[in-house]
């Protein structure tokens, strides 16, 4: 089926087509690595490639144009918007996207900022200010609780997890110390008859661990258990839509609806 | 057809009538200079780019997904590689409106056809980086458009509908024969014959 690309004809055509075939994805990925393997090597030929694309670029501007939801220029804007954390965010974009994973992409919008660090959808971007050794500092290690309440009062961390629709946003705040998980659902609830199901899926983990039912009221407090006291920080939070009285099999077992991962630095 | 919508950019000066060639270029302009301050990581740059780009590209995505949920996650990754990748632009010597066509493009099609094969898709924009032209890459939105449908036009209406099948709706081979009804092979011909006459055409 590459007879055509096989051959070069006299005139140059079939490298024509092969570059036309190629700015259009038209062909197979065997093919496409072997025309990519030619390219690196022929500016001519990626001369060609750039004209195809200019060309048929063309008819993409005259499709009208259509606006995206409003929802996705917020997103993107806490996307790329630091989050106070050591690792860059680029870093951490670098790292999903290497892996590749779809699932992995879509996290990155639910990438967790601080509430008083987003701006509201429309004002100016602040400048960066992600980068404060002081606020970055990990927190000093806090002697084990004691029956005395520890004063200062203990470091609280905070966590969005959010659709990627908006159609369920949850805050969290956590206070590893004491293991109480503060949960405020501002959009969002179980569909009827089911229920929201909250899991951490520890760091290098593949297989999450149930913190429990979403309580049905919009704010309310849960106390993470001894064992996953210490894995909440570092894991990945995930909220999922199962069976009323929670996931059947220990596992999550209906859509995952929404992520989010603490931020390194207390509130 | 706008390349562009008007608004966030300075084009207010050019209300008086200036050729639509020269507006065309403005524009192409300070979609370079956004995309060069998104590659130095200006966020409200990359808004501004965002404010300006966002409903063709949506429409390309939109087009070849024919999903509205799916053509936003492809969207909003296409705007984190821009965001990302912008520092490639310009080495890929692309006019501005085509290289942020073409990533949008390619990640709708990746995703249209992962959702055939079930496959995982590739990160185009490194594809995007190898595909540098010769200075001849570099021509007119405006000028190409009238072009590229004076070239089609010139072709039977069904091979210039496959082509824009095969561009605007990400169609393979396969899809073009089942949509005109005709066997592969014939297809394949056919597409080819017509791109070798595109060619000639747009390069008269």
């Amino acid at each position: 089926m590459t007879d055509a690309l096989d051959q070069d004809g006299p005139d140059g055509s079939d490298a024509r087509i092969a570059a036309a075939e190629y700015a259009l994805h038209l062909m197979p990925p065997s093919d496409r690595a072997a025309f990519e393997a030619r390219l690196e090597l022929d500016g001519a030929l990626r001369a060609q490639v750039a004209d195809w694309h200019e060309d048929f670029a063309a008819m993409a501007m005259e499709i009208p144009d259509i606006d995206p939801p409003p929802t996705l220029r917020a997103r993107l804007m806490r996307a790329v918007t630091p989050a106070r954390r050591p690792r860059s965010l680029g870093a951490w974009l670098g790292g999903l996207f290497a892996g590749g994973s779809l699932v992995a992409i879509a996290a990155v919008v639910l990438i967790v900022l601080l509430p008083q660090a987003v701006p509201p959808p429309g004002t100016d971007v602040p400048d960066p200010q992600g980068v404060d050794p002081g606020r970055v500092a990990q927190t000093p290690v806090t002697p084990d609780p004691a029956p005395v309440a520890p004063e200062p009062p203990a470091p609280r961390y905070a966590a969005s997890l959010v659709a990627g629709d908006a159609s369920l946003v949850v805050q969290a705040r956590y206070d590893p110390v004491s293991g109480s998980l503060q949960l405020d659902r501002s959009a969002g609830a179980a569909p009827p008859g089911r229920a929201l199901q909250l899991w951490i899926i520890a760091e290098g983990a593949t297989v999450p661990a149930s913190l429990g039912l979403l309580p049905d009221a919009a704010s309310d407090q849960i106390t993470i258990s001894p064992e996953a006291r210490d894995l909440l920080l570092t894991g990945t939070l995930a909220i999922s839509d199962e069976p009323a009285g929670g996931s059947p099999t220990g596992a999550p077992t209906g859509t995952v609806l929404a992520t989010g991962t603490f931020d390194a630095a207390p509130i | 057809m706008d390349a562009v919508p008007a608004a966030p950019l300075g084009c207010s000066e050019d209300q008086g009538g200036r050729p639509v060639q020269q507006m065309a270029r403005d524009r192409r302009d300070e979609i370079e200079a956004l995309i060069a301050r998104t590659a130095a990581q200006d966020r409200a740059a990359f808004l501004t780019l965002y404010d300006a780009t966002s409903g063709k590209l949506y429409a390309v995505c939109l087009r070849v997904l024919r999903d509205r949920a799916e053509a936003e996650e492809v969207l909003q990754d296409v705007y984190l590689k821009i965001w990302r990748h912008a520092d490639r632009y310009r080495a890929n010597g692309l006019s501005p409106m085509t290289w942020l066509i073409t990533v949008a493009r390619n990640g709708a099609i990746d995703r249209l056809r992962m959702r055939r094969s079930g496959h995982a898709g590739l990160d185009q924009v490194a594809e995007l980086e190898d595909a540098s032209p010769g200075p001849e890459g570099t021509a007119i939105a405006a000028s190409e458009a009238a072009r590229i449908s004076a070239c089609l036009s010139e072709l039977e209406a069904a091979r210039a509908d496959a082509v824009r099948g095969a561009y605007l709706d990400g169609l393979s081979y396969q899809d073009l024969a089942v949509r005109h009804d005709v066997p592969l092979n014939t297809m394949r011909t056919w597409l080819r014959r017509s791109l070798l006459k595109l060619r000639e055409c747009l390069s008269r």
